[in-house]
C-alpha cells in the first residue's frame, strides 16, 4: 500500500468513528430509546401521520413479536409481487426511453426477490433490461424499504434485550416509516446532491450515441443514477443502475466519491451499535459490539489489500513488474479500475461484503485467490463486520448471545446478556438462526455442482469454478448481492434457486430473531453478580470476534479449502 | 404459465414463513405476562 492508500484508510476510520455517536444518538431518538421527542418532529410527524392514516395504522399501539413478524412478512410479500408485476408490464408503461422490453419471468422473480430482501443480486445488465420507471418506483423504492425493514427488525431485537417484562417489541409500521422518513431519505438526499456535484449522472435520458476516436459509435447510458446511488450505498443494497456498478465513472466518478461510497456503506451499520448502547443505557455495551465489528472489518480490508497489492506470483516469475512505479499503481490490475488501483479494490471489496451491500468497484473474480476469499469469508461470517443496515447489528447480537452462552458453559452458570437469562428457548432460536444460511448455501451450491444443467453455467473449471458457485449462493443467502463473476446466472435454475436462497436468507432469520426479541422482552432482568460475565469489556469483544470466526470456520472450512485455499496454494 | 408458477412460489414461501412464526412461537412458549400485555409502550414498561 502506498502512503496515499494508508492516509485514505486512516481518514475513513476517523470519520466513521466520529460519525458513529452522532448518527447513533440521533437514531436512538428516532426509535424512541428514552421516550423523548425526536428531532425533526415538526417536519416529519405530519408526513408520518398521513402515511399511518392511509394504511390504517394506530402508531400508539405496540405489537407482540408475532404481529410484528406478520407485518414484515405481509409487507415483503406485497413488495415482491408489485416489483414482479412492474417488470412484467414495463414495456407498456411510461419512462422507458431505452425501449426496455418485458423482463422474462424467472429474471423478474429473481430481481423482485433480490431487491425486496436487500440483496440486489443482478442477473442482468440494468441499462438494457429495466426501464427508468421500474428503476425508480420498483428497485429504488425497495432500496429504501428493504433497508428500513432491516432497521426495524434490529430495533425490535434491541427493545427485546433492553425492556423488562414487556409483551411488545414496538410497532413494525411505525419503525418502518420513521426509519425511512427520518434516516434513509434525508441522508440519501444529501448524498445524492454531493454525488451530482462530483459528476454523477442524474437525468431521464435514454442512450446518447457518441462517436469514438476510432470512428465507432457507442451507446452511453443516461438515467436517474445519483439518486439511486445514494440509497444503494446508505441502505447497504448495492444494486446499481449500470452493469459495471461502482467501477463505472457515472456511478463512481472520482476518488472523493469512492471515499464517500465507503463512508456511506459503513456509517449506519456502525452507528447502530451506538444506538444499541443508548437503549441499553450503557454505552460500553455498544462499543464492545462496535469493536468486534470494527476489528473484523479492518482485518479483512488489510488482508484483501495485501493480497491484491502483493501481486500474482506467477506474473513475478514471468518477469512482469507489479511494484508501484510512476506509471502504475502496482499489484494485480486485472479486473481493477485504474482510477482506484489494487488497494482501492481491496478496501472496497472488504467493505461491501462485510456489509450486505454487494456494490463493487473491481471484479472479484479477477482478484487473487486469497484476496477473493476475503469477500467470500466476510459473507460467510453472516455479514456482521459491520453488516447490513439493521441486519449487521442483529446478526452480531445473535453471536453475542451465543458468546455469553459459551462463556456461561465455561463457568457453569446460566448465561446472561444485559441482565436477561439466556435459556433453552433462546438458544434454540439462536441455533435456528445460525444454521439456516449454511444449510441453504451448502445445499444449493452442492446441487449446482452436481446437476449438469447448473454446472454448465460454470465458466472456469476446478477450484475457481467451485468458488464461483459457492460465492453466488453465499452472496444470495446472506443478502449481499455482489457477484464473483464467471458464472452464467441468468438461467431458470440460477434465477429460481438464487431467488429462493435470498428469501430463505432473509425470512428464515428474521422470524426466529423476532421470536428471540419477544422471548427476551418478557423476561425480568437479574442483577449482575460476581459470576456474571461482563459484556461491556474488551475481553468480551475478543470473545465475540472469536465466536464469529470459529463458528464460520467450522461450518464453511471444507468449501473454502477446496476453493480459494487450494487455488492460492497452486500459484 | 411461468408467471403463475413464480407467483405461487412466492406466495407459497411466505405462507411457509407464516407457519414458521407459529413454530417459533411454540419454542418461545406461552406468554406468562399476557395479563400484563398492553397496547402502549408506557404501560408495557410498567414493570421496569
Amino acid at each position: 500500500m502506498t502512503a496515499a492508500n494508508w492516509a485514505q484508510l486512516g481518514l475513513l476510520i476517523v470519520v466513521v468513528i466520529v460519525a458513529t455517536p452522532v448518527l447513533g444518538r440521533y437514531m436512538a431518538k428516532v426509535f424512541g430509546s428514552d421516550g423523548e421527542k425526536a428531532p425533526g418532529d415538526r417536519v416529519f410527524l405530519p408526513v408520518e401521520r398521513f402515511a399511518y392514516r392511509v394504511v390504517g395504522v394506530d402508531p400508539r399501539k405496540e405489537q407482540r413479536w408475532q404481529t410484528y413478524a406478520f407485518g414484515v412478512i405481509g409487507f415483503s410479500l406485497c413488495s415482491v409481487l408489485f416489483v414482479y408485476l412492474l417488470q412484467r408490464v414495463q414495456e407498456w408503461l411510461p419512462f422507458d426511453p431505452t425501449g426496455a422490453p418485458q423482463v422474462p419471468e424467472a429474471l423478474s422473480f429473481n430481481t423482485a426477490v433480490s431487491f425486496v430482501t436487500n440483496t440486489n443480486w443482478q442477473n442482468y445488465a440494468p441499462e438494457n433490461t429495466v426501464s427508468h420507471l421500474t428503476q425508480m418506483t420498483g428497485l429504488a423504492v425497495q432500496n429504501f424499504a428493504s433497508a428500513a425493514v432491516g432497521l426495524a427488525v434490529a430495533v425490535a431485537l434491541i427493545r427485546g434485550l433492553t425492556r423488562r417484562r414487556s409483551a411488545t417489541v414496538g410497532n413494525f409500521w411505525v419503525d418502518l416509516t420513521r426509519g425511512t422518513t427520518r434516516i434513509l431519505v434525508p441522508l440519501s438526499f444529501v448524498f445524492a446532491l454531493v454525488f451530482v456535484s462530483q459528476g454523477m449522472i442524474q437525468n431521464f435520458q435514454g442512450f446518447t450515441i457518441g462517436r469514438t476516436l476510432e470512428g465507432a459509435s457507442q451507446a452511453i447510458a443516461g438515467g436517474p443514477f445519483a439518486s439511486q446511488e445514494a440509497i444503494k450505498l446508505l441502505g447497504t443494497n448495492g444494486g446499481g443502475p449500470l452493469n459495471a456498478n461502482a467501477a463505472h465513472p457515472f456511478e463512481n466518478p472520482n476518488g472523493l466519491t469512492n471515499f464517500l461510497n465507503l463512508f456511506a456503506i459503513l456509517v449506519i451499520p456502525f452507528a447502530l451499535t451506538y444506538t444499541f448502547g443508548r437503549f441499553a443505557k450503557n454505552q460500553k455495551q455498544g462499543w464492545a459490539v462496535f469493536a468486534a465489528m470494527f476489528g473484523l472489518w479492518l482485518a479483512s480490508a488489510l488482508i484483501a489489500t495485501a493480497f491484491e497489492t502483493g501481486g500474482n506470483p506467477q506474473l513475478d516469475q514471468a518477469g512482469v513488474t507489479q511494484q508501484v512505479t510512476a506509471t502504475q499503481s502496482g499489484g494485480t490490475m486485472e479486473g481493477k479500475e485504474v482510477r482506484f488501483g489494487a488497494a482501492g479494490c481491496g478496501v472496497y471489496a472488504a467493505t461491501t461484503t462485510g456489509t450486505s451491500t454487494g456494490s463493487v468497484n473491481c471484479f472479484h473474480d479477477s482478484m487473487t485467490p486469497g484476496g477473493g476469499a476475503v469477500p467470500l469469508v466476510n459473507m460467510m461470517l453472516g455479514e456482521v463486520s459491520p453488516g447490513g443496515v439493521g441486519a449487521g447489528l442483529y446478526g452480531m447480537l445473535v453471536f453475542a448471545i451465543l458468546a455469553v452462552f459459551i462463556a456461561g458453559l465455561m463457568v457453569g452458570r446460566t448465561p446472561e446478556y444485559l441482565g436477561k437469562k439466556i435459556q433453552a428457548p433462546e438458544m434454540k432460536l439462536v441455533v435456528l438462526y445460525i444454521l439456516a444460511v449454511p444449510v441453504v448455501v451448502l445445499g444449493l451450491a452442492g446441487a449446482s455442482v452436481l446437476l449438469d444443467t447448473a454446472a454448465s453455467s460454470i465458466l472456469n473449471p476446478g477450484p475457481h469454478g467451485l468458488t464461483e458457485v459457492a460465492y453466488a449462493f453465499t452472496s444470495a443467502a446472506n443478502n449481499n448481492g455482489s457477484a464473483f463473476g464467471g458464472l452464467t446466472g441468468n438461467t431458470d435454475w440460477y434465477n429460481t434457486t438464487l431467488g429462493l436462497a435470498m428469501l430463505a436468507g432473509r425470512f428464515l432469520l428474521v422470524v426466529p430473531l423476532l421470536a428471540l426479541a419477544g422471548s427476551l422482552a418478557r423476561k425480568q432482568t437479574v442483577p449482575a453478580s460476581a459470576g456474571t460475565f461482563p459484556t461491556d469489556t474488551p475481553l468480551f469483544a475478543g470473545l465475540l470476534t472469536g465466536v464469529v470466526v470459529i463458528v464460520v470456520g467450522l461450518t464453511y472450512f471444507p468449501v473454502l479449502a477446496l476453493g480459494p485455499v487450494v487455488e492460492q496454494l497452486g500459484l | 404459465m411461468k408467471d403463475l408458477i413464480f407467483v405461487l412460489i412466492t406466495i407459497g414461501f411466505f405462507a411457509l414463513t407464516a407457519l414458521y412464526v407459529q413454530a417459533c412461537a411454540r419454542i418461545v412458549g406461552p406468554d406468562e405476562s399476557e395479563a400484563e400485555a398492553s397496547a402502549g409502550e408506557t404501560t408495557a414498561e410498567v414493570k421496569a
